[in-house]
C-alpha cells in the first residue's frame, strides 16, 4: 500500500501489526471468494474447514465448535448438514461448496464480510439462491456487506448503495435508485445501456462501449475515461476530475456529467457511442476505429469485397 | 420421427429448415456399466437467417449438442441433416467439404487460438486447408476479414497475445467467416468477457448476420444475451429440450415450470423491478445425468409435479401447446397461474 487510510470502527487497519490484523482477518472482517473450488483446501474435509475458522479465533468455546459448524452449514442450507460435514469439498456442489465457504465468512459473526464476486461462478438459480442468503443476513445479523461483482443486476437486487470503479479509481457513488436511474457518469450510464434486460419486450441495438478497458501501466491523462467516452469536452484530455456531489448522496468524478450531455448533446438520441461522437472532441492524430460491416453498401461476402 | 412433429416457429415457413437436428442421442461411458447421458433425444429445426438460442445450466448438455452438430463429436444416435445431407452418415473427405457451411465460436478466446501462429495463419487456415486461396489471395482475404470483425487490416503478422480478449474473440469470428459458412454455432460467446466488451460482440455478431445471411445457434448460460440477439429460444434441462418459444413471448408466458423457474432468477438491473422479482425456488440440486430421474426428468423439482404419479412414471413428449410454442410437460396449461 503506497499511501492512505482504511478506518475500521475508527481504528486504521494499516497501522495494525500482522498479529494484529490476524485476529481482525475472519473475526470483525471476513471475505468470500469467487471461485470456491480453489478457496477451499481440497485435502481437509468441509467441517474441519469451517471448524478451523472459529478455532483461529477463539471468539466461540472450543467446545461448541463442531456444533456450530453443523448449525452454519444448516443455516446455508447445505442439506443433510450433519453428515456432509465430513465430506470433502468435491463432493459437493459449485453451489453447495460457495455455501460452505459463506459458512466459514459467518464463523465468528463478522461485522463486515467481503464477498468477491461471489456468485460469478455459479448457474442463476444458484445465485439467486445465495444472494437470498446474502439479504438474509444482513438483515438478520446486521452484518455489512461490500459486494464485488460485475453483475449490475445483482447489485440493484442486493444493494443499497454502490460505488463504480473505472482504472482504478471510484467513478461515480450513490444510493442504488439515483444510480440506476440517473446515473451522472458517462461510464455508469454506458454500462447500463450495454447490457440487455431479460424483462424488456423488445430489444434496441445494445448501445456498446467502445474501445477497450485502458492499459493500467500506461493510463491515459486527464479522465481515465475520455479515450472511450462519447461525450468528452477539451479539458477531459488535460484535468482529471474528482468526485464532486451531484444530487443527495450521489458524487460523480466528471467535467460534463450526463444531466449536461442530456441538454446539450442530445444523449437522449446518440446512436453513435464512439469516443467523442456526441461533442465532436477528438485527440490530435485520432482516428475513428474502424466500423467493420456497418459502412460498404449491400450483403457482399468476403470474397467478393476482396477482389479489386 | 415424421417431420410434422418437430418443432419449427411456424407451421406454415415457406423456407425449408438449413439445420434439422432429429432425435439426437449422446451418451459417454462413466466407467463400467455407467452411461453419462449428456444429450438424451433432442429435436429441433433452424431455418435460413434465423438466430435460434439455446439455454440451461451448467452440465444440461448445451456445449455437447452444438458440437455434435458441428460433428466435433460423433452422435450416439439420430440425424443431423443440414441442407438436406445427413452429418451423422458422412465420412472423411464427404463430411470435410460439408464442414465449409458449419463453424463454430467457441468460449474461451484465450483457449482457442494457437499462441503460436500468427493472426493471419489462425484465419487464413481454413482457406489453405480447403485449396481455396494462394498465399497472395490468403493475405488479401485475412486483411478483408479482419477489417469486417472491426479489428486493423495490418494485424495480420501479430500473435494472439498481443490483443485483448474482446480482439481475440473478434478473430474467432473472423476464422469462422473465412469460408463463407451458413451456420455458426456460438458456444458461449460472450460468457469470458468484459461486461463493457460483451455489447460490442454482440452488436458485431447481428451486423454479420445480416450482411452475410447468417445462421446461428447461440449457446449460452445468460438468458438475458440469449433472448437479446435470439428469434427462438431452446431451454435445455438434464439432456432435454423442455420448452422452445419464440424470445418476444418466452418472458410473459412460459409452458414449462423449468423456464419460469430460470426466468424467476435472473436479476435485471432495476432496483425497483428487483424488489418486486419474487425468485420460484426449485428444491434440490440438478440430479446427476448418470442417473436421471424416472418420467419428466424435472419432477423431483417441480413446484407442480403429480409425484407420485404421472410426471414420475411418463415421460412428458414435446408437443405443441400453440402457434410456435412448444413444450414438454403434463401440465403446462398449469404453468404460468400455479408456478410461483
Amino acid at each position: 500500500m503506497v499511501g492512505g487510510q482504511i478506518l475500521f470502527h475508527g481504528r486504521d487497519l494499516l497501522k495494525l501489526s500482522r498479529e494484529e490484523m490476524r485476529r481482525v482477518r475472519g473475526r470483525d472482517i471476513a471475505m468470500i471468494f469467487q471461485d470456491p473450488l480453489s478457496a477451499l483446501n481440497p485435502v481437509l474435509r468441509i467441517g474441519y474447514q469451517v471448524d478451523e475458522a472459529m478455532h483461529a479465533h477463539d471468539k466461540v468455546p472450543r467446545n461448541q465448535v463442531a456444533a456450530r459448524s453443523v448449525h452454519l452449514l444448516d443455516t446455508v442450507r447445505v442439506p443433510d448438514a450433519s453428515r456432509r460435514v465430513r465430506d470433502y469439498p468435491h463432493q459437493f456442489s459449485g453451489g453447495m461448496r460457495q455455501r460452505a465457504m459463506i459458512a466459514m465468512g459467518l464463523a465468528n459473526r463478522p461485522e463486515l464480510l467481503i464477498a468477491d464476486e461471489p456468485t460469478t461462478a455459479l448457474d442463476v438459480t444458484v445465485q439467486a439462491q445465495i444472494l437470498e442468503l446474502l439479504r438474509e443476513m444482513n438483515r438478520e445479523t446486521g452484518t455489512s456487506i461490500i459486494l464485488i461483482t460485475h453483475n449490475l443486476g445483482v447489485v440493484a437486487g442486493l444493494c443499497s448503495r454502490v460505488i463504480v470503479m473505472y482504472a482504478g479509481e471510484i467513478v461515480e457513488e450513490g444510493p442504488i435508485e439515483q444510480i440506476f436511474e440517473n446515473p451522472q457518469h458517462p461510464y455508469t450510464w454506458a454500462l447500463l445501456r450495454s447490457i440487455p434486460r431479460i424483462d424488456f419486450a423488445r430489444h434496441d441495438r445494445l448501445r456498446s462501449i467502445e474501445g477497450l478497458p485502458p492499459d493500467l501501466i500506461a493510463l491515459p491523462r486527464g479522465c481515465k475515461f475520455h479515450p472511450r467516452c462519447p461525450f468528452r469536452v477539451e479539458r477531459c484530455l488535460t484535468d482529471e476530475p474528482s468526485l464532486q456531489t451531484v444530487k443527495g448522496g450521489q458524487r460523480a468524478a466528471c467535467w460534463v456529467t450526463m444531466k449536461r450531455a442530456y441538454e446539450e448533446m442530445g444523449a437522449a438520441d446518440i446512436i453513435d457511442t464512439r469516443p467523442g461522437a456526441a461533442s465532436g472532441v477528438h485527440p490530435p492524430g485520432f482516428t475513428l476505429p474502424p466500423f467493420g460491416a456497418a459502412d460498404g453498401g449491400g450483403p457482399t461476402g468476403p470474397s467478393e469485397v476482396a477482389a479489386p | 420421427m415424421t417431420s410434422s412433429v418437430l418443432p419449427v416457429s411456424e407451421p406454415a415457413a415457406t423456407d425449408a429448415p438449413l439445420l434439422r437436428v432429429i432425435d439426437v442421442v449422446k451418451h459417454f461411458s462413466a466407467g463400467v456399466g455407467a452411461t453419462v447421458k449428456a444429450v438424451d433425444g433432442v429435436s429441433f429445426d433452424i431455418r435460413p437467417g434465423e438466430t435460434v438460442g439455446l439455454v440451461g445450466e451448467s452440465g444440461c448438455g448445451k456445449s455437447t449438442l452444438g458440437r455434435l452438430i458441428t460433428r466435433l463429436l460423433p452422435v450416439t444416435s439420430g440425424q443431423i441433416l443440414f441442407d438436406g445431407v445427413d452429418l451423422t452418415a458422412l465420412r472423411g473427405e464427404h463430411l470435410r467439404q460439408q464442414r465449409k457451411q458449419l463453424q463454430i465460436i467457441f468460449q474461451d478466446p484465450f483457449a482457442s487460438l494457437d499462441p503460436r501462429m500468427t493472426i493471419g495463419d489462425i484465419i487464413g487456415e481454413p482457406l489453405v486447408n480447403f485449396g481455396l486461396a494462394g498465399r497472395h489471395e490468403k493475405d488479401r482475404r485475412v486483411q478483408e476479414l479482419l477489417r469486417v470483425v472491426g479489428l486493423n487490416p495490418y494485424f495480420n503478422n501479430r500473435y494472439p497475445h498481443e490483443f485483448s480478449g474482446g480482439q481475440r474473440q473478434r478473430i474467432g469470428i473472423a476464422r469462422a467467416l473465412a469460408l463463407r459458412p451458413k451456420l455458426i454455432v456460438c458456444d458461449e460467446p460472450v460468457s469470458a468477457l468484459d461486461v463493457s466488451i460483451q455489447a460490442q460482440i454482440v452488436n458485431l455478431l447481428e451486423d454479420l448476420q445480416a450482411e452475410f445471411h447468417l445462421t446461428y445457434l447461440f449457446i449460452a448460460h445468460d438468458l438475458s444475451v440469449v433472448r437479446h440477439i435470439s428469434d427462438r429460444v431452446l431451454v435445455m434441462y438434464l439432456g432435454k429440450l423442455v420448452e422452445i418459444a419464440p424470445s418476444d413471448v418466452l418472458y410473459q408466458s412460459q409452458q414449462h415450470p423449468y423456464t419460469r423457474a430460470l426466468l424467476s432468477a435472473i436479476p435485471v438491473p432495476d432496483p425497483r423491478v428487483e424488489s418486486q422479482r419474487r425468485l420460484i425456488h426449485l428444491s434440490g440440486e440438478i440430479p446427476s445425468p448418470l442417473h436421471p430421474p424416472s418420467g419428466c426428468r424435472f419432477h423431483p423439482r417441480c413446484p407442480i409435479a403429480e409425484a407420485p404419479g404421472i410426471c414420475s412414471q411418463v415421460e412428458p413428449p414435446m408437443e405443441q401447446k400453440a402457434p410456435g410454442r412448444f413444450a414438454a410437460c403434463h401440465f403446462s396449461d398449469r404453468v404460468v397461474t400455479e408456478v410461483g
